[in-house]
């Protein structure tokens, strides 16, 4: 996998967008030969909750028949093998079918739409040829980056309307020629009225998170920028659930769609155990993290504190221990993290310490221990520090330094999770 | 720094506040010119040397900073044994490498290694003045980053949304300070409403406990009249990305006036003075929250109740009451919204535990059939995964035996809310097969060959 690529895999993690993790989908495994207890990449395994409308399905994206210089794309972004929706989805939407794609965060769908974008765009021509339609500007951003990830090889052109002090340079681009626009629906539709955005010649309509975008109040501005479009366009809905906004929109838009929906969830608890340390005080945390050093490097392990400020500190005192650490938050810039990013995966760092923020940043597959030095405050966020994808057949140890005013909220995360947290045996180095 | 101290030049240090530096510079300068031009060579000697003898003005004047700032103390160790000159422009003596001396060109490439006062100018200096290079003062502001608001501003967005995971006001607040907004405190307004807007409910409500945690520390009554006026004239802009910008801006406003942060003549301020229908519509919505009867408790409560960081206890409660309401208005949407608002998608086995449990407890078929609607509903938009609706079945089985005592025919009604629920596809053949069997078996006689009897209670 070429350097160049791995920050765009981990890219920016955002709070409420599955794909942190490099558009879901796959993890690179060490060399699928000898791995044979890797079952693919997430929700690959049917079990009775993928139902579709579309047999056929691609286990390999050579068998996809996609454009080399795609491909090379593809690869070099990190995927190895597609995931459970990206096998069933990818074709039905290249050949040009309506779809709807459901599935959980972080299976890959904005890969999804992105490979079938590039694999139909014309790249002589510098029209808009595909939009893309996400609920925040956030989202809108991220999928450019994958866009262009994706198709770094092919000379694609791909805009993410951003609007604010931006809209001058928005403009600018726009009237340049730009082959795949990504915004907010209302976004979309101001630079469609300001005519700067022709959409005569968009041959792919992607509503991406349609329930996010239906739920943040855009149904009306969705409807408006569709009425722009020509009238023969490939719509493609992609969306975690499908209350009964989203269903409308999908009786109105699209002409008999495929359906594919993939309910499984993506992150489990299941097979991780998970313990506790009563440490009483917080100042006797550090102490208890270094007594278990000796037990975090048999493989590797992430730390995870509640803020940039307390991941410094500790990086600081452990560092002063001589204890070899690296540390990772939002405040370092992006060239930065990918720096730690790439020991870690390449094992050269061991010892991980981070924030939440980029909790959904890290799927290191050789990451059997996680230790929560400070419990999350979210308790939604707990399963994503500890949680692991279909894809991490492996057994995982993730070990909760509690003081005595978190019991009670350790017993609400057990609640939450209905699962249960045991007091960590003295053994706990034969589990990882 | 250290370097700096060795060879004598005024000390500037980044921490300095700027009149002090002045003065020092100021100073040397006059000294300078006292002895150039005043003094003969000779005199200067003398002086010299009598000045040698004790410690020099400059050593004074470095220890009473030493003990200010320990910072220093490691270049004033390096001094004790340096060789060179002790005071800022030296003994006026051959140096000790030779090739010196004042009035000499002193030693070949000494010029790299010293800056004397009136000497070379290093554009590599952080003091130097790129616009004007010959102004000799040294001043050193206090940090001014020359960052443009938008950089700023996503420095500030960068921390709200750290905030957002960790929700540590005081965390934020050192950080923000670390950021030295000064002037531009507004923008920590602007910046953390805009984020907000993207983001869900229970991040607007920490939003709001954040902007009113600030107050008094780094935002003031100005700061937040700037901050909300601002966001007031780009609502056209906002309004594209979050179609209810308004009035989520009408709450922000309205929260900040019952948190005290701004005073409600603020809003009076823009009485018949916006044109923009969006304004409007958001001074409207401030306006009629605060009008509202009990409206300022109502106000904590302005972005719902859900979120991970809500206590558990808190919303089972929740749960149960949007479950009762719905059993008395039979709306699934609205019981649908609400169970979404509660932000815990993690958690809604305790939803569907709780529908089971209710239609176990009220042993009718109208709850039954509700509620087997509801969740039929819940399932099939994906909102409760088959993940989270297994755990909420299996997690019934298991306290069976309690509900049992209270409700005597629980296993009969469960077993047949499972099968209707089969029948739905609601769960899968697997939790069928797990249902518990009743511990007290009635026969219909002793000796019919054991046909339990299905309908003992009813």
């Amino acid at each position: 996998m070429s350097d160049k690529y791995d920050h765009q895999k981990d890219g920016e993690p955002s709070r409420d967008e599955e794909w942190g993790s490099g558009g879901g989908g796959s993890t690179p495994s060490g060399g699928s030969g000898d791995n044979k207890d890797y079952d693919g990449p997430a929700g690959m395994e049917v079990d009775g909750v993928i139902e579709s409308s579309w047999t056929e399905v691609a286990t390999s994206f050579d068998d996809m028949n996609l454009d080399e210089a795609l491909l090379r794309g593809i690869y070099a972004y990190g995927f190895e093998k597609p995931s459970a929706i990206q096998q069933r989805a990818i074709l039905p939407c290249i050949r040009g079918h309506d779809a709807i794609a459901q599935a959980q965060s972080g299976t890959g769908k904005t890969a999804t739409f992105s490979i079938s974008i590039l694999q139909r765009i014309d790249v002589k021509s510098n029209e808009t040829q595909a939009l893309i339609l996400a609920p925040t500007r956030e989202l809108a951003q991220q999928i450019q980056k994958v866009v262009l990830a994706l198709g770094d090889y092919m000379n694609v052109t791909c805009h993410a309307c951003i609007g604010g002090t931006n809209l001058r340079e928005d403009m600018r681009r726009l009237e340049m020629g730009v082959q795949i626009i990504v915004g907010t629906p209302g976004r979309v539709y101001d630079m469609i009225n300001r005519r700067v955005l022709n959409p005569k010649h968009i041959k792919m309509f992607v509503l991406d998170e349609a329930d996010e975008m239906l739920s943040r109040g855009f149904k009306d501005q969705i409807y408006d920028v569709f009425r722009f479009l020509p009238s023969e366009v490939q719509v493609v809905l992609l969306s975690a659930t499908m209350p009964a906004d989203v269903m409308d929109v999908t009786t109105k838009f699209m002409r008999d769609p495929i359906t594919i929906l993939v309910k499984k969830e993506e992150l489990t608890l299941e097979g991780i155990k998970q313990f506790y340390v009563n440490v009483e005080k917080e100042d006797w945390k550090l102490e208890t993290l270094c007594d278990l050093y000796e037990t975090l490097t048999i493989t590797q392990a992430v730390i995870f504190c509640n803020t940039r400020r307390k991941v410094d500190w500790l990086t600081d005192k452990m560092h002063q221990r001589d204890f070899t650490v690296s540390a990772m938050h939002g405040d370092m810039d992006q060239k930065e993290r990918d720096v730690i990013m790439r020991e870690f995966r390449s094992g050269s760092s061991r010892v991980l310490i981070t924030t939440d923020l980029l909790a959904r940043g890290i799927d290191v597959q050789q990451v059997s221990l996680v230790i929560n030095y400070d419990l999350p405050t979210n308790r939604e966020n707990y399963i994503h520090r500890i949680g692991r994808g279909g894809r991490f057949g492996r057994k995982g140890v993730a070990i909760n330094f509690v003081t005595s005013e978190d019991t009670r909220i350790l017993q609400d995360i057990e609640e939450h999770y209905r699962t249960s947290i045991e007091e960590m045996p003295m053994n706990v180095a034969d589990l990882i | 720094m250290g370097d700096l101290a060795v060879i004598g030049q005024a000390p500037v240090m980044a921490g300095d506040p700027v009149d002090e530096v002045m003065v020092n510079g100021m100073a040397s300068e006059s000294k300078e010119n006292v002895e150039g031009l005043i003094n003969g060579v000779v005199e200067l000697t003398e002086r010299v040397k009598r000045r040698a003898k004790r410690p020099s003005k400059f050593m004074t004047k470095e220890l009473s900073r030493a003990n200010s700032d320990t910072q220093v103390i490691a270049p004033l160790r390096a001094l004790k044994n340096s060789r060179k000159s002790r005071n800022g422009f030296g003994r006026g003596l051959p140096k000790k490498g030779g090739a010196g001396g004042k009035g000499t060109w002193g030693a070949l490439g000494s010029e790299l290694a010293e800056e004397e006062l009136d000497g070379a100018i290093d554009s590599n200096d952080p003091n130097y003045d790129e616009a004007n290079p010959e102004n000799r003062e040294y001043k050193i502001k206090v940090i001014n980053l020359d960052r443009s608001n938008e950089e700023l501003q996503k420095q500030i967005s960068s921390l709200v949304a750290e905030y957002f995971d960790h929700g540590d006001t005081h965390e934020t607040y050192l950080s923000l300070e670390e950021l030295q907004v000064s002037t531009r405190a507004h923008l920590v307004v602007v910046s953390a409403v805009e984020l907000a807007m993207e983001h869900k409910p229970s991040h607007r409500e920490m939003t709001s406990v954040l902007l009113a945690d600030l107050y008094g520390h780094l935002l003031f009554e100005p700061h937040y009249a700037k901050g909300y006026d601002t966001l007031i004239k780009n609502l056209n802009e906002l309004v594209l990305d979050t179609p209810e910008a308004p009035t989520i801006l009408g709450n922000f406003i309205a929260r900040s006036i019952a948190d005290d942060c701004i005073p409600p003549k603020f809003l009076q301020g823009y009485k018949g003075k916006v044109d923009c229908e969006h304004a409007v519509v958001t001074l409207a919505r401030s306006d009629s929250l605060l009008s509202m009867r009990h409206g300022l408790v109502r106000l904590d409560n302005v972005w719902g109740v859900g979120g991970g960081t809500r206590p558990v206890k808190y919303l089972v409660k929740q749960m149960v009451l949007l479950l009762e309401e719905f059993l008395s208005s039979s709306d699934i949407a609205e019981a649908t919204r609400c169970l979404q608002e509660l932000e815990v998608p993690h958690f809604h086995h305790e939803l569907v535990y709780e529908a089971i449990v209710m239609a176990i407890e009220k042993m009718d078929t109208r709850t039954s059939s509700m509620m087997c609607e509801l969740l039929d509903s819940l399932h099939r938009a994906i909102i409760i995964t088959p993940t989270q609706m297994r755990a909420g079945f299996l997690r019934v089985y298991e306290d069976m035996p309690q509900i049992c005592v209270d409700v005597p025919p629980a296993y009969t009604i469960l077993e047949k809310f499972v099968l209707q629920c089969q029948t739905l596809r609601i769960v899968g053949d697997d939790v069928v097969k797990k249902l518990p069997v009743r511990g007290r078996k009635r026969f219909v006689s002793e000796g019919d060959g054991g046909r339990v009897k299905d309908d003992a209670y009813f």
